[in-house]
């Protein structure tokens, strides 16, 4: 079957399975920041933007997608890094890396509706995306950074 | 120390890090898939205990899009053991790659490798098989009750301690006479304590592709820590020169010891060379739970003995570890529960340990950061506290006069190593009564213990605990190092270290950098390639900065001095007299020479050379970090659950060379270890099937499950280290089990002795406890 | 587990309206599933299920205040939506907002449907509530009638085929209401959860819901603990007797998650909280 949608920023047309879902399609398409660690929606690497809300793209059926805007890492500002993306390399957030697509764009979904979170708040956001390694200090100070730099979390 | 240095005690950003931020395709799975890929699926057994009478393949194999079928009839049957450890593995050769018996519900009964995925798990489904099932053994108590049934009956099994009583390894150690000493003590004080199965949960889960190359030669890209081990274990296993595989392990998301198991390298290597096609094989979230390997759960009394002002007489320490179907690190395992505890209080005269590791049909034991320790600890830990509650001290002054010192041993270290006898050694540093003072401190212990704090129906406690682990295995690892210097004056790093994500790559590249003098940025390190990058045992007992690190320090020594011969040459100067920094070499009255023109001189001009050179380096010791950790929980009286309001972990670790990526190792260790004790369970139905093969049953820590970790890192320097550095990415996994249990008891008053320490289990216990008088 | 599989699944459809999607579902073939958020069916599809029929178009996903106070939720509204809205962070003390910040994860709550949800009916933090606050459901069948939702699960309606279109809470006053759940971790399956709610007019109480669910059972109302608290109000003598009528009247049910022993002595640790959740909330005021 085929669904229409947009890919950052790109409007695409696309062959997928009726019974495939989002998250094999976009890595079948090439989109592999998208991670697959469990496909059922309990690790959050598989988390992207849809219509600017940070979804588990295992928990959806591609043709789920048709009309939609979807953004993945890949659609974040290539020409400098995002300042989420800035921040978790500063704070030493990122370990094995493979949690840190999904939990930057779950982290920018939030300060996109929230510039200003407390701790609490950014935990509470992040609470379906998992990570083994760093016990998640270093991940909050980050978001934290971005929220306390003079911009502000008006980057999300 | 650090201020002293220029890249060494920096938290540069790690040299991955951007790469892993964009979210690039550096995993094991991002790789866009290889013409005529073929995908594996595994068929697995549905019993716990059974044989295979027959097994039919053929609906599967004439299934249009099916490659291969591999089964225990086409697939070698020597005996090995799936342990990625050095030669030869100190684990027992139990397993085949396919048998005729299975002993386990998740063992290996098939593979299928299809044109896709879904052909290739249809095509299981196609597969008949004619089980003989029996009786299974789903506990330490089945596995040694008289005429249990016998979980490995093969008559070609290699260094299994006794498999007629299910005992897959036993290790004894002995100093002194315990038994005098027990019954000469005025004060024992025992503990009992059970430890439940755990997962390692990397999110990257197994994954592996393999082709040929254009030479014919076998290609394994995987998520490894081994890679020397799995292609060593390859070419044995499967009758291949070891020069015809390469090995290469990608960025890799996570391991803490599950990947120091071939577990699935195996396949995808034999169904590309029957084949001559590229595969793939990526375990699934379920397979990772019950195809994979587990921390060994283990029942360890601990008794101690004391002088009525708690002088310690004696340590006895039993254990009962469970290894499941094989006995993959059964035997290592069980000797560091000893050997990774005992020497830490060495004002002690007499000491036993005495341990087996028994065969069960439940999932297999392996690696898992803290390796044994973090059992033994919870046993000696909470002893240490209830001997200190029995002779009415601080605990926490209890330990400071009792643990180990610099320029102190223990007579453990020698008798017990590694599944073997051990080496002696002398502690060349230890800040540990520092770390317990700056825990202390910062956690309000003098203002908090015993004040038991009250609101609504939850009272606080704090607790503490202290530990060791090591820095590599002694006499036994390996690690080497090859630099080489380009024309602009960079230099490659090569290194057979393997980082499974904890910025190893980062870490040898500062020592580099630091002994070179130059930014990080020019110190390009590739790692983990066996065609390309010399040896190393691999990332697994702590010894990537230690042991990897040394190399890595001495090789990058002597390229310096080959760097300073160039130099004196130039600035015809005795060599001896110049300095190098900053990119430079410089002479006393001033006169310098960049590295870029050192390094194009000798590519192209007088007396042309490549300078390089290769180390490698192998511990006469193992220094340990030492670590004391602190926590304050609620406990809420009226349903038994803990919270962990609070979390300090002061480490000594002697140089951080990265001061993020230390603390980092410890956080991340702490969650793990909170889980651990509090949540963290895999559990199995009566025919041992499992109930938790989902991160929906098995509940891993997320934001809103944890306290505030604060890692103090206590300055140190440890004489023997790269740049005074020891490991550091285990010990953090052993504390919070006992600091919690500790911190409960401060709070209520009773003991927990099973791990995880679930509201139910405390609940009860509480009851309990309120109703005896 | 049950064994699950997509990849037989030959067909997706997208019907525009409850009626074409009723007819692509009327004859209850069990080769067809209806589809909304999509986050159960995706790990849960039964192999012999061939045809999807996403319901994105069919059904409204928009939440209204009516003039009479009563709220209406389109069946495809996501939990994030739901507890966004301003209408519901206002009924009943919020508790509709504050039970969904415990659902799941926020990948799941921008993701989940009401109606997805409650067609599904299993173990739940949302039903309990729901029912707490006298929700209807309407049910399409060929024409719509409306059931109140605690009777839903009991009746023909949630075995046969049918479509849920929306959600109704109905207009409550001087309503205070709290929930309480009790799990492993925050995001977690509950092992028992809570909701009282507590009618009061003039210093009086009129009208009490004590609903109690994950027992390990769906949803279980405490209609002599209700009865209770209607009769003696918030007293803490009143509410010391409701911990234990509770704990006698709910059912509860042993799994290796919790046993029925401990669930049953949750029960009246949640009930004591929300009640007395109710009763500051009330002092607040």
């Amino acid at each position: 079957m085929r669904i229409a949608a947009e890919i950052n920023g790109r409007r695409i047309e696309e062959t997928v399975g009726p019974g495939e879902t989002l998250l094999e399609a976009l890595r079948r398409l090439g989109y592999t920041s998208v991670k697959d660690g469990c496909a059922h929606g309990d690790c959050g690497t598989c988390a992207v933007l849809l219509n600017g809300r940070a979804v588990a793209s295992c928990l959806m059926f591609a043709g789920q997608a048709h009309g939609a805007r979807i953004t993945t890492i890949e659609g974040l500002p290539a020409e400098k890094a995002h300042p989420l993306q800035q921040a978790m390399l500063e704070t030493g957030g990122v370990q094995c890396g493979y949690c840190i697509p999904a939990m930057i764009l779950t982290a920018a979904d939030l300060l996109r509706r929230n510039a200003t979170p407390t701790r609490a708040e950014i935990a509470a956001y992040l609470a379906g995306n998992l990570c083994r390694c760093t016990g998640y200090v270093k991940q909050l100070d980050a978001v934290e950074l971005v929220v306390e730099s003079p911009e502000g979390g008006a980057h999300g | 120390m650090a201020d002293k240095l220029a890249v060494v005690g920096h938290s540069e950003i790690r040299l991955d890090g951007r790469a892993l931020v964009k979210g690039e395709p550096v995993f094991v799975d991002d790789r866009p898939p290889e013409p005529d890929l073929l995908h594996i699926a595994l068929l697995r057994s549905p019993h716990a205990h059974a044989r295979i009478r027959n097994i039919d393949t053929t609906a599967a194999e004439s299934l249009a899009g099916v490659a291969i079928v591999l089964d225990h009839r086409n697939t070698p049957d020597r005996r090995y053991t799936t342990a990625g450890q050095g030669y030869p593995e100190p684990s027992p050769y139990d397993a085949r790659m396919f048998d005729t018996k299975v002993r386990f519900v998740g063992d290996r009964v098939a593979c299928v490798a299809a044109d896709s995925l879904e052909i290739a798990r249809r095509a299981t489904s196609l597969i008949s098989v004619d089980y003989e099932i029996l009786e299974p053994v789903l506990s330490i108590d089945e596995a040694i009750a008289a005429g249990a049934p016998v979980i490995h009956d093969e008559t070609d099994a290699l260094d299994v301690w006794d498999q007629e009583r299910n005992i897959a390894a036993h290790m004894v150690a002995r100093v002194g006479d315990v038994e005098q000493a027990l019954a000469g003590s005025p004060i024992v004080v025992e503990v009992t304590t059970e430890t439940q199965y755990t997962q390692h949960v990397p999110l990257e889960p197994h994954a592996v592709t393999s082709y040929l190359n254009e030479d014919g030669r076998l290609v394994i890209i995987s998520s490894t820590q081994v890679p020397f081990h799995v292609r060593r274990i390859l070419s044995r296993l499967l009758d291949i020169p070891l020069h015809r595989i390469r090995v290469i392990k990608p960025r890799i998301g996570g391991g803490f010891g599950v990947k120091q198991e071939v577990l699935i390298e195996d396949l995808a290597a034999l169904v590309t060379v029957r084949t001559g096609r590229p595969a793939r094989f990526i375990y699934t979230r379920e397979e990772e739970f019950v195809s994979s390997r587990t921390r060994h759960p283990m029942r360890i009394t601990v008794k101690l003995g004391a002088e009525p002002d708690g002088t310690l007489r004696a340590i006895s320490m039993d254990v009962l570890s469970n290894t499941g179907a094989y006995g993959t690190h059964g035997l290592t395992v069980l000797s560091n529960v000893g050997s990774k505890t005992l020497p830490l209080y060495n004002k002690v005269d007499n000491i036993r340990f005495f341990g087996d590791a028994v065969y069960t049909n439940l999932p297999v034991g392996g690696a898992y950061r803290g390796y044994g320790a973090s059992q033994g600890y919870f046993a000696l830990e909470t002893a240490v506290d209830r001997l200190a509650d029995r002779v009415g001290v601080d605990p926490l002054e209890w330990r400071i006069g009792n643990h180990i010192r610099a320029g102190e041993s223990s007579p453990v270290f020698r008798a017990l190593g590694e599944g073997r006898e051990g080496v002696d050694q002398i502690i060349p540093s230890c800040a540990l009564t520092e770390c317990i003072r700056r825990g202390a401190a910062r956690i309000g212990w003098s203002g908090k213990r015993g004040a038991r704090r009250r609101r609504g129906s939850l009272v606080h406690g704090v607790g503490m605990s202290i530990h060791m682990q090591g820095s590599g295995i002694p006499l036994i690892d390996m690690a080497s190092a090859t630099i080489k210097m380009n024309d602009d004056g960079s230099f490659n790093l090569l290194v057979g270290a393997t980082d499974l994500g904890t910025g190893s790559d980062t870490v040898l590249g500062q020592i580099a950098a630091e002994v070179l003098g130059v930014p990080l940025d020019h110190i390009v390190v590739t790692s983990s390639d066996t065609d390309t990058t010399p040896f190393d045992t691999g990332a697994y007992a702590s010894s990537t900065t230690y042991v990897s690190g040394m190399a890595v320090q001495l090789a990058a020594e002597e390229v310096r001095d080959h760097i300073l011969d160039v130099a004196a040459e130039i600035l015809k100067i005795d060599r001896a007299q110049l300095q190098s920094g900053e990119g430079r070499i410089t002479a006393p009255d001033g006169s310098s020479v960049s590295l870029e023109e050192i390094g194009l001189r000798t590519f192209y001009g007088a007396n042309q050379r490549q300078i390089a050179a290769t180390r490698s380096f192998v511990p006469e010791m193992s220094p340990p970090p030492f670590l004391a950790s602190f926590c304050e929980v609620a406990v809420d009286e009226d349903t038994g659950r803990i919270e962990v309001v609070d979390y300090v972990a002061a480490v000594d670790c002697g140089t951080a060379i990265n001061p993020h990526l230390a603390a980092g190792q410890v956080e991340g260790a702490i969650a793990n270890g909170i889980g651990y004790a509090l949540f963290e369970e895999m559990v199995f139905d009566v025919d041992g099937r499992s109930l938790t093969d989902d991160l929906g049953r098995y509940k891993i820590a997320t934001t809103l499950d944890l306290p505030p970790i604060e890692v103090i890192l206590v300055e140190s320097y440890d004489p023997t280290g790269p740049m005074g550095a020891k490991s550091i990415s285990e010990i953090g996994i052993n504390a919070p089990i006992p600091s919690i249990a500790n911190a409960v008891h401060d709070a209520t008053g009773i003991w927990l002795t099973e791990t995880p320490f679930t509201p139910e289990r405390v609940w009860r216990a509480l009851e309990q406890a309120r109703h005896s008088p | 587990m049950t064994r699950t599989s997509r990849a037989q699944i030959s067909e997706y459809l997208r019907p525009q309206s409850p009626d074409e999607a009723w007819r692509l579902i009327e004859s209850g073939a069990p080769t067809r599933r209806l589809l909304a958020g999509g986050t159960d069916l995706t790990i849960t599809c039964p192999p012999e299920v061939t045809t999807l029929i996403d319901l994105a178009a069919a059904l409204p996903e928009d939440i209204a205040l009516a003039a009479d106070g009563s709220i209406d939720i389109g069946a495809m509204a996501t939990f994030a939506e739901i507890a966004e809205h301003p209408a519901v962070r206002k009924r009943a003390s919020g508790v509709v907002t504050d039970m969904l910040g415990h659902v799941g994860s926020p990948l799941l709550r921008n993701v989940c449907t009401l109606g997805g949800h409650l067609a599904r009916g299993r173990l739940s933090d949302v039903i309990p509530v729901m029912i707490a606050l006298d929700a209807t459901v309407t049910i399409y069948t060929g024409s719509s009638v409306t059931i109140p939702l605690a009777e839903y699960y009991d009746g023909a309606h949630h075995k046969a085929p049918h479509l849920v279109t929306g959600i109704h809470l109905p207009p409550l006053t001087s309503a205070t209401a709290a929930y309480s759940r009790f799990a492993r971790t925050a995001f977690d399956f509950p092992i028992i959860n809570a909701c009282c709610r507590v009618d009061h007019e003039a210093n009086r109480v009129t009208e009490v819901r004590i609903v109690l669910g994950a027992t390990p059972h769906r949803a279980q109302r405490a209609r002599q603990t209700e009865q209770l608290i209607r009769d003696h109000g918030l007293s803490p003598t009143a509410i010391n007797d409701a911990v234990g009528l509770a704990r006698t009247e709910i059912v509860t049910g042993s799994a290796w998650v919790a046993s029925a022993e401990y669930r049953t002595h949750l029960v009246g640790v949640l009930v004591a909280r929300c009640l007395q959740h109710i009763v500051d909330r009330a002092v607040d005021r």
